[in-house]
């Protein structure tokens, strides 16, 4: 039992660490919150749907357009919304407002597109579980620890050992400094939000064969993978994948031992619980 | 002598305040230019609207005969204009290494060939070398003041700013900054740079500027400025 909710917990907890990466890494980039992440998920699962179900390309082909047309999702977020209210004086209050109204939104246009109900996924790896030293394992929870393991080993070298990973950490740290090495400030930061969206979209799509396809599908995840990310430590990639996996841990072994409907009172019950020994998360961010 | 930096009649303000009332300023090729004036005359607004972090409001800023006024910092430094900010600006979070390196990132040179003037530098600022893998907010003072020296050097620039570069500094490292300047000037750089430590940024100029609540309000030789009665009593704190 305890193996089995093991593995089941670390599959949602990677779902939940992909969407706090995103929060993070738009909180390190630009000191905002945004809170239309988990209808970027929502949205991502969609777009691979349309592709790939509709549209009848080959899955892969349809996952990578899907990721790449969120990554310019972000982008165009960024350009197109963010930049411009700032640019007219807006601050963090009127920025969060802003990204909760777009996230209401799309929750309707996705409605008005594809309908309210339920759209099945069909997961490309087939559903006959995995046996695996006496755990039940689906081809879909491997598919979702290995994509997540890779997404953050390939963003952990983008920015550690890249040229444009590293200006990122730079201008995050000190943007004015960064402009006057010659960093593209405004570019690095629409990166960001780029990369944030196509984690959310990754994540999105990961899980949309467990769960369908829905418009409010996002709602809650957006939450947890928020959740995530304070828990790890509020702008902190490392710490958001910890506190994603944590949390993902925490809420499926409550649901197994206890009872599934008191999962999320106990998870975020942990969660305040670790707030209070631990106000600024598990990897604390220093503010400079 | 031909104009690498030219600054005509500008103006700045900061909402309803005038920082900066026209002023106008030169340097040439090979130069030290110093100036100098008190807190708040408009020193690091000047320079910042040249480095493009701020938008003048009137009047131009050409380099090498171009008008880069307005530019925004990354296209100004794209020119060659490397500026060392006041109070340092190290990227905490990243090591020493990768903050030489964030200097050079618009260039296009082969990484050996940067590696090698870093070693060069290095030389010049032999604390450094000792501690390339340590993150920059570790650092002491005067070590950021000297890394951010590298930083700006390390992208080959035409014209190197200087703000402030001794302020809230051991008196060891600011003589250490200033006997680095007259080496700097020897290797071929340009250099503006903007001193509160009067008498130590006029004796390493070649000409001064004397600003005075966003004026300029004299300007002469470094030697002459050091010897001019009022700048003496004004700003060298000698009666």
């Amino acid at each position: 039992m305890f193996g089995q909710l093991l593995a089941g917990g670390i599959a949602v907890g990677c779902i939940y660490a992909l969407i706090g990466l995103g929060y993070s890494l738009i909180y390190s980039a630009s000191a905002l919150m945004s809170f239309v992440q988990g209808e970027i998920f929502m949205l991502g699962a969609y777009v691979a749907y349309t592709i790939y179900v509709s549209f009848q390309i080959p899955f892969a082909l349809a996952v990578l357009l899907a990721i790449l047309i969120m990554f310019g999702f972000g982008v165009v977020l960024q350009r197109g919304m963010i930049s411009p209210l700032l640019k007219r004086g807006a601050q963090q209050i009127q920025i969060v407002l802003a990204t909760i109204g777009l996230s209401i939104f799309l929750k309707n246009f996705a409605m008005i597109v594809w309908g309210s109900d339920v759209k099945n996924f069909p997961s490309a790896l087939g559903e006959a579980p995995i046996r695996l030293a006496g755990i039940s394992i689906s081809p879909q929870q491997i598919a979702i620890v290995i994509t997540t393991f890779a997404c953050m080993l390939a963003l952990h070298f983008f920015m550690s050992r890249t040229k444009l990973g590293t200006s990122l950490r730079a201008a995050a740290q000190d943007p004015m400094a960064a402009g006057v090495v010659g960093i593209n400030v405004p570019l690095t930061v629409g990166v960001a939000w780029a990369l944030a969206a196509a984690l959310s979209a990754v994540a999105g799509i990961l899980l949309a064969p467990i769960y369908g396809v829905y418009p409010k599908m996002g709602a809650i995840l957006s939450t947890k993978g928020f959740a995530a990310a304070v828990l790890g430590g509020y702008g902190n990639m490392y710490g958001a994948i910890i506190g994603g996996l944590i949390f993902g841990v925490v809420e499926t072994m409550a649901a197994g031992y206890i009872s599934s409907s008191l999962k999320d009172i106990i998870s975020f019950g942990v969660l305040i619980l670790v707030l209070f020994v631990m106000p600024h998360g598990i990897l604390k961010v220093k503010a400079d | 002598m031909q104009s690498m930096l030219q600054v005509k009649d500008l103006e700045h303000k900061y909402g309803a305040i005038q920082s900066l009332k026209g002023v106008s300023l030169d340097v040439s090729q090979g130069e030290v230019v110093a100036l100098i004036g008190a807190n708040g005359a408009g020193k690091t607004t000047l320079l910042r609207c040249i480095s493009g972090i701020l938008k003048p409001c009137g009047g131009s800023i050409l380099f090498e005969g171009a008008n880069i006024c307005g530019l925004p910092s990354h296209k100004v430094s794209k020119r060659g204009v490397a500026q060392v900010l006041e109070s340092r600006h190290v990227f905490p979070k990243l090591s020493v290494m990768e903050n030489i390196q964030m200097g050079a990132f618009l260039r296009k040179d082969d990484k050996q060939v940067v590696a090698q003037e870093v070693e060069g530098l290095f030389e010049i600022f032999p604390r450094l070398k000792e501690r390339v893998s340590q993150l920059a907010g570790t650092l002491s003072g005067g070590e950021q003041q000297m890394l951010v020296m590298v930083r700006a050097m390390i992208s080959n620039p035409k014209l190197l700013i200087l703000d402030e570069p001794s302020l809230g500094l051991a008196p060891i490292f600011i003589d250490e900054i200033f006997n680095i300047i007259p080496r700097l000037q020897q290797m071929g750089s340009t250099i503006l740079l903007v001193e509160q430590n009067a008498s130590m940024a006029l004796a390493v100029a070649d000409r001064g500027y004397v600003m005075e609540t966003g004026r300029i309000t004299l300007t002469d030789t470094g030697r002459n400025l050091l010897g001019n009665d009022q700048v003496r009593k004004l700003y060298l704190g000698e009666e």
